[in-house]
């Protein structure tokens, strides 16, 4: 029996997309998500190896440059300190996105966990882990950080697990939400009935197909848990002053607000940068997952 | 010749820009005489949705348009604007859509959507006027108890009455032209003929033109005058529906028309022995519970049984319990009642370990070729999992069973390290094939494994079932509500109605003289039928 023309060959772009290598990917990309990736690596730059954009000192200035404007030299100004305050949010990176990866770490491990046990498992299973959900979704997110940095000191770690525990229970329900999906889906059926084990099909089939929209949401807690960082580093519920943090930068700011506009809107603007370049990059994740 | 109503010449769009663009149509001309009622054929991407758009004014914003010609009644219809395009609708062309569940609007009565058509035509009319002209409409589409509908919303009725209300709608503003979008192609093919039988009568009282856009090529030689067949967004052949019909001119048509000529199917197998019966179910039962205590019985007292190397065709309407019997064979649904008996085990007693061995011995091909393959996995590791995961052969053995396998289904070795993604519709469907045979089952079990495909590549798969059938001395069971198709491939036919078996006998018989009202309407119903007895003569 011949292929008739009906039978052509269907080409996914997204699949030869996969197979022409980096460099045509990166052409292929629309200029939005080329620039916001960039800003990315740039920021993964700020925070490993700080010492390669900046000459100044984070935490000792020099009181004659005191209030100094942005100039070639002092890009975002100086401070009341005469500090470079780019050298500070350079510096502040590491303080920042570091406890916002702790953040997503704990919401994606935790919620993933409950996400999947609830959606491979029986009803009984399920309804105890979405309970469990409920209950984290119950409590405000930003009150219960505030609590433990409180309890627990303004550690890295608390921080990050303070703002990590609100994301817990969104992971918990995506991952739950596409497990179900994937599971309901024919070839799930077919592999059970090619004989494949309960777990098999688990690992090979459900938690590969489902993974995608998780990574997305991943992309994009982590833009909520660097504003809420900063956000609880604003209020001084973080490292103490000398240590540079974004939040910090802001707050610090704001004393001279009416004469040295610099200080809080530089660094803010760095901030709402990063999370718009996280948003871009995480949709065209959400679109190359045809999510 | 008359003044045409529609007259389209050399129209050509495309979606998109640039290097992503993409042509739906191709120089195509139409014209529609007044009066006259034309069918577009093709199947699905062969452009007869957006001609269809392009007369009504649907078409979206990323679709370019160009024509030497395209006049509906006297207007230009390419580049009006949406206030002008509102003129022409209604009075002029309407249209009936093809999803009748999704295009009533679910929070407001029947009644309160049949009243929008009087007051677009501006009647100014009072409400108990309103009201009986509503009942008039309703009547006209032969509703029963039209008061009564007034008062229900859409999620009341069936589909079938939903698709004559819109029928209604559309007639009730009495347009010139009317476009009907695959207006039946999601009923059952009994209200499907009553659907169409409604709409015949009212395009013929009304003097309508009519422009039907369908994928059967049965239902448009049934009622049309004229017949357009369509394919990769440029017209095969015109012409009027006997011309196109004994005298197809180009090999598609063919191949189309070749659908409603009537196959004598195979013959029965000559009876055996009763140990020759590898699948008997009898008198199962399946219930479900629907809300709190009401119990839906979706298989009622189905007795069945499947001989050795035979196809048997389990037929029905959607919703008559069908899946769910082969689902109970298989085992992945457990019967309320009864028994059902594979290879001479019962197949809701069976531990993990005999399962795992029923199911090598009885596969399944699913209807949907697109959500059957895990999009992840090449289709050599599709392939490749069932033998692993029963653990037959060494790598060196299981390389030859899926060459093998890929080999039988008519596939090139170079596929195997293609995605689902990369591969056609028909192709897809080939792979599920390849998977259910590479453990070398001696039952598959086809659900509707035809439905996703078009008319070409049906035909290509029955071919290859019945050629597999035969080498490999396999035993089908053959689920479809498609009867041309049925016929073409089964031994013995089973014919299910909500739950109920209302026959089951050989295919030859269950055609000439079915024993029960139901399968004889049910036959009756296939579309194709004004032309097959002519075929038969011309065969």
């Amino acid at each position: 029996m011949s292929e008739s023309t009906s039978e052509r060959i269907v080409v996914d772009p997204e699949v030869s997309e996969d197979r022409a290598g980096v460099l045509g990917v990166v052409r292929g990309l629309p200029l939005p998500v080329l620039l916001s990736a960039s800003l990315l690596v740039v920021v993964v730059l700020w925070t490993l190896v700080p010492g390669l954009f900046t000459s100044f000192d984070p935490l000792t200035g020099n009181h004659v440059d005191k209030f100094q404007p942005p100039s070639w030299e002092h890009w975002f100004g100086t401070d009341h300190l005469g500090r470079d305050v780019l050298t500070r949010v350079v510096h502040g990176t590491s303080q920042t996105v570091l406890t916002a990866g702790i953040a997503v770490a704990v919401g994606l491990v935790i919620g993933s966990v409950i996400g999947i046990l609830a959606g491979v498992s029986g009803p009984v299973v399920d309804a105890v882990g979405m309970r469990i959900s409920d209950v984290l979704l119950a409590l405000p997110g930003f009150l219960v950080s505030i609590w433990i940095v409180t309890a627990y000191g303004a550690g890295r770690l608390s921080v990050g697990i303070g703002v990590g525990i609100g994301s817990i229970a969104i992971f918990a329900r995506v991952f739950r939400a596409e497990v179900l999906r994937v599971r309901a889906l024919d070839y799930v059926e077919a592999a059970f009935l090619s004989g494949a084990s309960r777990w098999a099909v688990i690992r090979k089939h459900i938690l590969p197909n489902a993974v995608g929209a998780v990574v997305a949401l991943a992309v994009i807690d982590l833009s909520a848990a660097i504003l809420a960082i900063a956000a609880l580093g604003y209020l001084g519920y973080s490292a103490p002053p000398p240590t540079p943090e974004w939040g910090l930068l802001v707050a610090e700011g704001r004393n001279y607000i009416a004469t040295a506009w610099w200080l809080t809107t530089l660094p803010g603007i760095v901030i709402l940068l990063v999370i718009i370049a996280l948003g871009v990059v995480s949709r065209r994740l959400l679109a190359a997952n045809r999510i | 010749m008359s003044e045409p109503l529609l007259d389209i010449e050399d129209l050509v769009v495309t979606y998109g820009a640039g290097d992503t663009a993409k042509v739906a149509l191709d120089h195509v001309s139409l014209r529609l005489e007044k009066g006259q009622f034309t069918a577009v054929v093709g199947e699905s991407g062969s452009g007869k949705t957006t001609l269809a758009n392009v007369v009504v004014g649907l078409l979206p914003e990323s679709a370019h348009t160009h024509a030497t010609t395209a006049v509906l009644d006297g207007h230009g219809i390419l580049g009006l604007s949406e206030r002008q395009w509102s003129g022409l609708r209604g009075s002029t062309v309407g249209l009936v859509p093809q999803d009748p569940g999704a295009s009533l609007n679910p929070v407001r009565t029947i009644g309160a959507q049949l009243a929008e058509v009087f007051e677009l035509r501006n009647l100014k009319l009072s409400r108990s006027e309103v009201r009986r002209r509503s009942i008039e409409l309703l009547e006209q589409v032969e509703i029963d108890n039209p008061e009564r509908r007034l008062r229900q919303y859409p999620g009341e009725l069936s589909g079938g009455m939903r698709q004559r209300v819109l029928i209604a709608i559309a007639f009730g503003l009495n347009p010139k032209l009317l476009v009907a979008d695959e207006p039946t192609s999601a009923l059952d093919v009994t209200v499907q003929s009553q659907v169409l039988r409604v709409l015949d009568r009212l395009v013929a009282e009304h003097g309508t033109t009519v422009l039907f856009v369908t994928h059967d090529i049965g239902v448009a030689t049934d009622h049309a005058s004229r017949i357009v067949v369509m394919r990769d967004g440029r017209v095969v052949e015109q012409g009027d529906v006997e011309s196109v019909v004994t005298e197809p001119r180009s090999e598609y048509t063919r191949t189309l028309i070749g659908r409603i000529r009537e196959v004598t199917p195979p013959a029965p197998l000559p009876t055996r022995t009763d140990s020759d019966e590898v699948v008997r179910v009898s008198a199962i039962t399946k219930e479900f519970r629907v809300k709190g205590r009401i119990v839906h019985r979706a298989v009622d007292g189905v007795d069945l049984s499947v001989r050795r190397g035979e196809t048997v065709a389990l037929v029905g309407e959607s919703g008559s319990g069908k899946s769910t019997t082969a689902k109970m064979i298989i085992g992945l649904t457990t019967p309320t009642g009864g028994t059902v008996e594979v290879l001479g085990r019962n197949v809701a007693r069976l531990g993990h370990r005999e399962r795992r061995h029923h199911w090598r011995e009885v596969q399944f091909v699913y209807q949907n070729p697109d959500s059957a393959l895990d999009p992840r996995w090449s289709i050599r590791q599709i392939l490749d999992e069932p033998l692993r995961s029963f653990g037959i052969g060494d790598a060196a053995l299981r390389k030859q069973r899926i060459e093998q396998a890929l080999g039988s289904v008519n596939l090139p070795a170079g596929s195997l390290d293609k995605y689902a993604a990369e591969l056609s519709g028909g192709q897809r469907q080939r792979v599920a094939i390849a998977r259910a045979l590479v453990v070398r089952p001696e039952i598959v079990i086809l659900d509707e494994p035809l439905s996703a495909l078009d008319v070409v590549t049906q035909d290509q798969i029955i071919a290859l079932l019945i050629d597999l059938q035969r080498n490999l001395d396999l035993t089908y069971l053959f689920i479809s509500h498609d009867l041309a198709v049925v016929r073409q491939i089964s031994h013995r036919v089973a014919v299910l109605r909500s739950g109920r078996l209302v026959e089951f006998g050989d295919t030859q018989r269950v055609f000439d003289e079915p024993s029960s009202e139901y399968t004889r309407n049910l036959i009756d119903s296939v579309p194709g039928q004004r032309f097959r007895s002519s075929l038969l003569v011309g065969a």
